[in-house]
């Protein structure tokens, strides 16, 4: 059963457009040239309940303005959404106790005290009863061991600790909707990893529908088994993650290493070279072609080892916004 | 209304343990405020010692008129200012978001989230104004008398809120709208003034569209005039219709806000 519903979904903006120089913006004073830009173009797509989902796209694509509207926060241009039921941008108290949006770039603790306090305000907020509040206090601080630093004022924390903090004040209700904008956006390897694995583990214990946005491809392959990659505000592809390969890899990597030394001329005849530092080299080459491709490369080259490898996602997902052909 | 109390509460007891986390802050605020105040009663001294009377007020009906004055500094200052001064940039810059969000109305919620209490030497020393009026006047208004001071002090706090709630949500109609917070104080600060001193043209301006003339006087006046039923009535009809136009241009500008990018 669906819980998030998006049908035919747009958000335009209207933009001023501004001529360089002094004179520009003179100009600009009296006379404004507006043009429309399409964030959402329209989006369609479906997510279950206790699904997490990856939305991946480059800077502008609409991801956020996609989060924005299905929280809430903006109205639609046209289209029809639903989320558990609600028309988001009713902001019915009823609706907004279901769910909850963070943001990596925005914070909502206060800065000067510490997190605690924030969250107890939530507690008010949100009504939640103080037997719930504490059960739910204990669980997510022993999740996210931040037992320690509770007490500490928020501009004392490091971004790690603070991002917990955030989510924390953001859960502390038990949503049913988690909407995560770039939630490990800034924090260093070690820190992205536990928050994986936090986001992972509140999704399993309370069936909790995740979104998730990011730019970083280990948060996508890491936590969302279906995937929706948006880019000018159109969706290009909604599925499984392995499926993105399928879609729009058309080609396969082969990866050589050679016993002697070889032309790169005549390797080029083989495929689309990737790389190629004597010993090794990789090559692209189409689906259709790897058997004879391979075949070839062991006839013509002196090939001491041959991988034949799917190319990475992270790298057919680049190139489908750069706006390559994979054919 | 008990939820709404409650956050409330919770609103003043944060500010109040933020105001104590930067103590020297605190304490060169609340000397600023001390510092006005006795600027005020200096000011008036002597104006009334050379001239006798301001507009149609003596010593007596002029400490009141600044009593009242410097009662409404809290509510203007304290709890208004506070909360609106940094609600304009925050529109600019997206992070509405986070409050908007939340199952509360949004315009209740931005418009109680923080409170500053340097500015409780001006409730002590309105409240002292107060009382020196009240013992110049050679006699003590009826119990009645203060009730309706009250009662038209709160009407005065829900007319000046209406008003400067629009100045501040002007903003979510513009890209930026910087500063915005300090046009309304600047006019507080003008109320306390006979609107005699302004010409007749002014005057119309600053009791009905604009009524800033009001905002201190009305309350003021039950204590030393006769009741003046039409103008309290008028008084009523302005907090009334500013607060309802408060509030439909804070959800039709809710209707517009397209945020900022992440």
């Amino acid at each position: 059963m669906s819980v998030i519903s998006v049908k035919n979904l747009k958000k335009y903006y209207k933009v001023h457009q501004k001529e360089p120089g002094l004179l520009g913006s003179i100009k600009s004073l009296f006379n404004r040239k507006y043009y429309d830009v399409k964030a959402v173009d329209g989006v369609n797509f479906e997510i279950g309940e206790g699904e997490l989902v990856g939305f991946i796209g480059p800077n502008g694509a609409g991801k956020t303005t996609t989060l924005k509207v299905l929280s809430g926060l903006l109205y639609p241009t046209s289209g029809d959404v639903s989320v558990l039921g609600y028309t988001p941008w009713d902001r019915k108290p009823v609706f907004q106790k279901q769910f909850s949006l963070v943001m990596g770039q925005k914070n909502q603790l206060w800065w000067d005290l510490p997190a605690i306090e924030s969250f107890i305000l939530n507690k008010e907020i949100y009504e939640v009863s103080n037997d719930k509040y504490e059960a739910t206090l204990n669980e997510l601080v022993d999740l996210l061991d931040v037992k320690e630093v509770l007490k500490v004022q928020v501009r004392k924390l490091s971004l790690g600790q603070r991002m917990k903090m955030e989510l924390i004040a953001a859960l502390i209700h038990n949503p049913k909707i988690l909407f995560l904008d770039e939630p490990t956006i800034g924090l260093d390897v070690v820190m992205q990893k536990k928050m994986r694995d936090f986001i992972k583990e509140y999704n399993r214990r309370y069936n909790a529908t995740i979104v998730l946005t990011s730019h970083y491809m280990d948060d996508v392959k890491e936590l969302c088994k279906r995937v929706i990659i948006i880019d000018k505000g159109k969706v290009l592809f909604d599925g499984a993650l392995d499926e993105i390969i399928k879609k729009f890899a058309n080609h396969k990597l082969l990866t050589v290493v050679f016993s002697k030394e070889v032309s790169e001329k005549e390797l080029k005849k083989i495929g689309e070279i990737k790389e190629f530092e004597m010993p090794r080299a990789t090559i692209s080459v189409l689906r259709d072609k790897v058997s004879s491709s391979a075949s070839r490369l062991l006839e013509s080259f002196p090939v001491a080892d041959l991988n034949i490898e799917e190319p990475k996602i992270e790298d057919i997902i680049r190139e489908v916004f750069t706006g390559r052909d994979f054919a | 209304m008990i939820k709404s109390l409650k956050i409330i509460f919770k609103y003043l007891q944060l500010s109040w343990m933020q105001g104590m986390e930067y103590r020297t802050n605190f304490i060169v605020w609340t000397l600023v405020d001390v510092g006005w105040t006795a600027i005020d009663l200096v000011f008036f001294q002597a104006l009334i010692s050379n001239i006798k009377m301001i507009g149609n007020w003596n010593l007596a009906q002029a400490l009141i008129v600044i009593g009242t004055f410097r009662l409404l500094v809290f509510p203007v200052w304290g709890w208004m200012f506070a909360s609106f001064n940094t609600l304009p940039k925050q529109i600019s810059e997206g992070k509405l978001e986070m409050m908007i969000i939340k199952p509360v109305d949004s315009q209740f919620m931005v418009s109680v989230r923080q409170f500053s209490f340097s500015v409780l030497p001006s409730l002590i020393g309105g409240t002292i104004f107060l009382l020196l009026g009240v013992r110049e006047l050679g006699y003590v208004p009826s119990f009645l008398n203060f009730i309706f001071f009250l009662g038209l002090l709160i009407v005065s706090v829900a007319l000046m809120y209406g008003i400067y709630f629009i100045s501040i949500a002007l903003a979510l109609f513009t890209e930026r709208l910087n500063n915005i917070a300090h046009v309304f104080v600047a006019l507080y600060d003008a109320s306390r003034f006979p609107k005699e001193i302004y010409g007749i043209i002014l005057q119309r301006i600053l009791t009905t569209i604009l009524p800033v003339a009001l905002f201190i006087v009305v309350p003021s006046e039950v204590l030393f005039r006769p009741a003046n039923w039409m103008s309290w009535l008028w008084f009523l009809i302005l907090a009334v219709a500013f607060n309802v136009l408060a509030r439909k241009i804070w959800l039709s500008g809710l209707r517009r806000y397209s945020s900022a990018s992440s």
